[in-house]
């Protein structure tokens, strides 16, 4: 099986930390205008996704 | 900056920055750091406050408000607009100025603030917090302290490093965008709040103005209603159809918790403070008379823990018993009244309106709504009820 992970492109981010708060595993960590998603600690699970105002995660493979 | 405080605060906020003062005011060592490179910026905030919250929490300054606002009308779905709270007073603040101002308040009772400062780790020694792993201007520094203040926001991470259980799960986050729009349509002393399914659904949508014919527009939704279609859509529309031609001067994107309160906010060495302890007001959004609110019990009693040499959780938690009794109670019933009306539908809607326009103009609070509502439709009461039960339960 593939693993999901979610994808963030800090070029249509806004670094507002929104996506930090809802992921259950504490996998974005986030600074002044960078933000990372911890391929180790991404279940895919896509509330990131869900819950960002611009809609920039995505979750894919 | 030294090696060794008292107390370290995360975040430079308004509950970073009142944390900050009461405790220097109490004599301890107090060190603010913000992993920005200003205090205030960027500004993440609708800047909307009641007059007289604020003044709950400080002696205002004229510099720090962009707008007074006398008028605040709130729409229905079909158009009904009601004048909600006639006779008192609103600010629109410029937060870059108020938070400025606040940190300047911090550090003259005595605190240290540093800014570009970012906390990546704590320190923890025998199971309790003992300061923060911090990064200044590309070096690398271990400060301890005896209380660590974790006021970093909404994506507050310091709870979780020391084990709390801070994650919001997306139907309890409110997902907002704003823009600070330019029209000549624009006046300076009315704020509006819109509700509806085609507006912001679950959610509402502010208006506040900024003086010179600008005003923060934006909306908040939860998580359940922004999977198909996100909020930055739904501004857009709505922009676009009410502002024609309007220039945007800003877009800021952010989330605000908006669940049951939690209770869980210190453990040993350590308190939250803010919306890193999720204490906005889950029906309005509201955080920043809250955060000071909290921010100051919080100075006071970590100053004290750190005088009598005692800095455990059970010391700290003093701090949230004091916080429930003066706000968290309170947000839970804010909680479950948020529960309600997002569930509400829009002729649902409609008639709260209908029956809000029937209560004298100055007892129109949410509360007074709320007990109207119950005894004069004992229909829409069943629904309530059993949602109330279930929230309960």
């Amino acid at each position: 099986m593939v693993k999901l992970l979610s994808a963030i492109d800090n070029r249509k981010c806004d670094f507002c930390g929104t996506c930090v708060a809802v992921c259950p595993t504490d996998a974005i960590e986030m600074k002044e205008s960078v933000i990372e998603v911890d391929r180790e600690r991404c279940i895919g699970c896509g509330s990131c996704s869900d819950i960002c105002p611009l809609g920039v995660p995505e979750v894919k493979s | 900056m030294k090696d060794h405080y008292d107390i370290v605060v995360v975040g430079g906020g308004p509950a970073g920055s009142w944390t900050a003062k009461h405790a220097a005011e109490k004599g301890a060592s107090v060190l603010v750091v913000e992993k920005d490179r200003d205090i205030g910026l960027p500004v993440r905030c609708a800047e909307g406050v009641g007059a007289n919250d604020l003044a709950r929490a400080v002696d205002v300054k004229p510099e720090w408000i962009s707008s007074t606002v006398t008028s605040l009308k709130m729409a229905a779905p079909d158009g009904t607009v009601l004048e909600a709270m006639p006779g008192e007073i609103g600010y629109v603040l410029d937060r870059k100025r108020f938070d400025a101002g606040l940190a300047a308040m911090a550090a003259a009772a005595g605190a240290e603030v540093r800014t570009k400062a970012c906390v990546n780790g704590l320190i923890t020694e025998n199971g309790r917090v003992q300061g923060v792993r911090l990064e200044h201007l590309g070096f690398d520094f271990r400060i301890k302290a005896a209380v660590v203040v974790g006021a970093d926001g909404v994506e507050s991470r310091v709870g979780r490093w020391a084990g709390l259980h801070t994650m919001v799960s997306p139907e309890d986050m409110s997902t907002c965008i704003q823009f600070t729009v330019a029209h000549e349509s624009i006046v300076s002393d009315t704020a509006e709040l819109r509700v509806g399914k085609k507006l912001a659904p679950g959610g509402y949508l502010w208006v506040f103005p900024k003086g010179g014919r600008t005003a923060n527009v934006g909306l908040g939704i939860t998580g359940s209603h922004s999977l198909n279609k996100k909020p930055i859509f739904y501004l857009r529309e709505y922009v676009e159809r009410t502002y024609p031609d309007a220039s945007i001067l800003t877009i800021v994107a952010g989330g605000v918790p908006v669940g049951n309160p939690i209770k869980d906010i210190v453990s040993d060495g350590l308190m939250l403070v803010g919306d890193a302890a999720r204490q906005a007001n889950p029906l309005t959004g509201g955080g920043i008379i809250n955060a000071m609110l909290a921010g100051k019990i919080a100075g006071r009693v970590a100053a004290e823990a750190v005088q009598a040499g005692d800095p455990s959780k059970k010391r700290l938690s003093e701090y949230a018993k004091e916080w429930h009794k003066l706000e968290g109670r309170n947000n839970e019933l804010f909680y479950k009244i948020r529960i309600i009306v997002e569930r509400m539908k829009d002729e649902d809607l409609n008639t709260v309106a209908r029956v809000f326009g029937e209560i004298p103009p100055e007892k129109r609070t949410h509360i007074q709504l709320f007990k109207t509502l119950l005894f004069k439709h004992p229909k829409m009461l069943l629904e309530f009820g059993k949602v109330y039960l279930s929230e309960l339960a």
